[in-house]
């Protein structure tokens, strides 16, 4: 058994016996094919995000973990740090700051963190970002509450 | 699928602690139990060899803390291979006990012991500890039916000596028939640390003699010949070559190519190809992986992972044989690394 898969299938032990309120679903699209995963994030508490779902298709290079899987969005999600069209999202830990001890759990955490912690400073969608440059925090929330419910809900 | 995939979550989730010291012996990078473990002398975070030597190649950081980490700051950790060591042999045994039969053959007052000592240990730690009591040994004996090899504190009873994990290796044939028959039925088998085969505990010695000596017979041993080929019969495990490091940049293809034939690598591709397949290779340094090294290489190239996965699997099976053989070869091997620097080598 190479390496990746056994990896990932003791990943997907750990997942399948213990998930985080904060991830739904985790798990490989297909029996066959280890190296694809689709995981569904719950919308944090306390945001304009809470109450939806957010799905995010997972892909795996064969140098897992040394290379970090590539996580995007297929939910449209309105946040500074995620393009809305392609769904791609910016966070350093899946480019330079990647550390093979990161797991694909770990990594679904993280991006749940960014949901509540948008850098408006590296943007992809420059305008949920100029909203919270310019501090307007009761437009940005309303803007994510709408595409929310709009989208994920 | 999952049998033998093990996993710190195999542990009942009230043995918490238990859960924590499976996840502390693995490696943050494979999640395995760390093989051959190397700490970093800056920060003291811990891997396997192969794996943290894998990382480094790509960058010269601690996987764990991003702090500045090169090869030459790994030190040997022997402790943590000893206790990793004997916490694989007693596993299966604590986890069945454990989880099968929560009332063991001695009665109730260990059931009612075992949980809240096992809750209440980081309050007791260091009195249980650094004392233990006979009596708490032969209770914690009893409750999870141990054959001495896995978290004796000291071995006071003379009888446990003679199958404690270290001396495996020295007792003669004659001794341990004696010693070992008397108190188990079944015979222990352990594996030989030269081709990894499972051999009776009592016959390791002239296996590891015959194995050393390239005589082997298992009929297992198929790919363990064939990759042998290459080198004298007579190489034994401490002869194996030492991996070097080569400075690329400063190496024409044409020479580039004369090292890796004289290594028995394949050496057909550009420069960039052969440089890639080297420094694959040389944390794992093993003829007997060269193999892999091939399966690695038809999997690491192939652009589109989804359209390769009947033959994945047929890679997969192919070469878990060898994975067996590696596991155990590697060993003498990635010890024999020198802990200076390793110079350039043009």
């Amino acid at each position: 058994m190479s390496t990746v898969t056994r990896r990932l299938l003791k990943e997907l032990q750990d997942i399948q016996r213990e998930l985080s309120e904060e991830i739904v679903s985790l798990e490989p699209i297909d029996e066959d094919d280890i190296l694809q995963w689709r995981a569904v994030l719950r919308g944090p508490k306390d945001t304009a995000y809470e109450n939806g779902l957010f799905e995010l298709y997972i892909d795996i290079p064969e140098q897992y973990p040394i290379h970090p899987p590539t996580l995007t969005f297929v939910t449209p999600v309105c946040h500074p740090n995620v393009h809305f069209e392609s769904g791609e999202i910016c966070l350093d830990i899946l480019k330079t700051q990647w550390s093979p001890a990161w797991t694909l759990k770990s990594t679904c955490l993280a991006i749940h963190v960014l949901l509540a912690n948008p850098e408006p400073s590296s943007p992809l969608n420059c305008d949920a970002a100029n909203l919270l440059r310019c501090g307007d925090s009761i437009g940005y929330n309303s803007l994510v509450a709408l595409y929310t419910q709009m989208y994920s809900m | 699928m999952d049998t033998d995939i093990e996993d710190p979550t195999d542990w009942p989730a009230e043995f918490a602690h238990l859960r924590e010291t499976d996840q502390l012996l693995r490696c943050p990078i494979c999640k395995e139990y760390l093989d051959t473990a190397m700490a970093s002398a800056n920060c003291g975070h811990t891997f396997c060899s192969l794996c943290v030597r894998r990382c480094l190649s790509q960058k010269t950081q601690c996987p764990m803390c991003h702090d500045q980490l090169t090869e030459s700051d790994l030190q040997p950790s022997r402790l943590i291979d000893s206790l990793v060591k004997s916490f694989k042999q007693g596993r299966r045994q604590l986890l069945d006990t454990l989880t099968r039969n929560p009332q063991s053959p001695a009665p109730a007052q260990n059931g009612h012991r075992k949980r809240p000592r096992i809750q209440t240990r980081s309050s007791t730690r260091t009195a249980e500890g650094m004392l233990p009591t006979p009596q708490a040994t032969s209770d914690r004996l009893a409750a999870a039916d141990l054959s001495s090899d896995n978290e004796l504190p000291a071995a006071t009873d003379g009888e446990y000596l003679g199958s404690s994990p270290s001396s495996v290796q020295i007792i003669d044939d004659d001794d341990a028939t004696l010693r070992g028959s008397s108190r188990r039925a079944k015979p222990t088998m352990v594996s030989c640390p030269s081709c990894g085969a499972k051999v009776r505990e009592s016959t390791i010695n002239s296996h590891l003699n015959r194995c050393l000596a390239g005589k082997t017979t298992e009929p297992d041993s198929k790919n363990f010949l064939r990759s042998r080929r290459t080198v004298p019969l007579s190489t034994g495990a401490s002869r194996l070559p030492k991996p070097t490091k080569l400075a690329y940049k400063l190496l024409t293809e044409s020479k580039l190519r004369k090292v890796l034939k004289e290594l028995g690598i394949r050496a057909t591709g550009d420069k960039h190809q052969m440089q890639a397949r080297h420094s694959e290779w040389s944390p794992v340094s093993d003829r007997q992986l060269l193999k892999r090294l091939d399966v690695w290489e038809s999997t690491a190239s192939k652009p589109d992972a989804t359209k390769t996965l009947a033959t994945q699997r047929d890679v997969d099976r192919a070469c878990s044989q060898i994975c067996q053989h590696a596991s155990t070869a590697r060993r003498p091997v990635v010890a024999s690394i020198p802990e200076s620097p390793p110079s350039s080598q043009v």
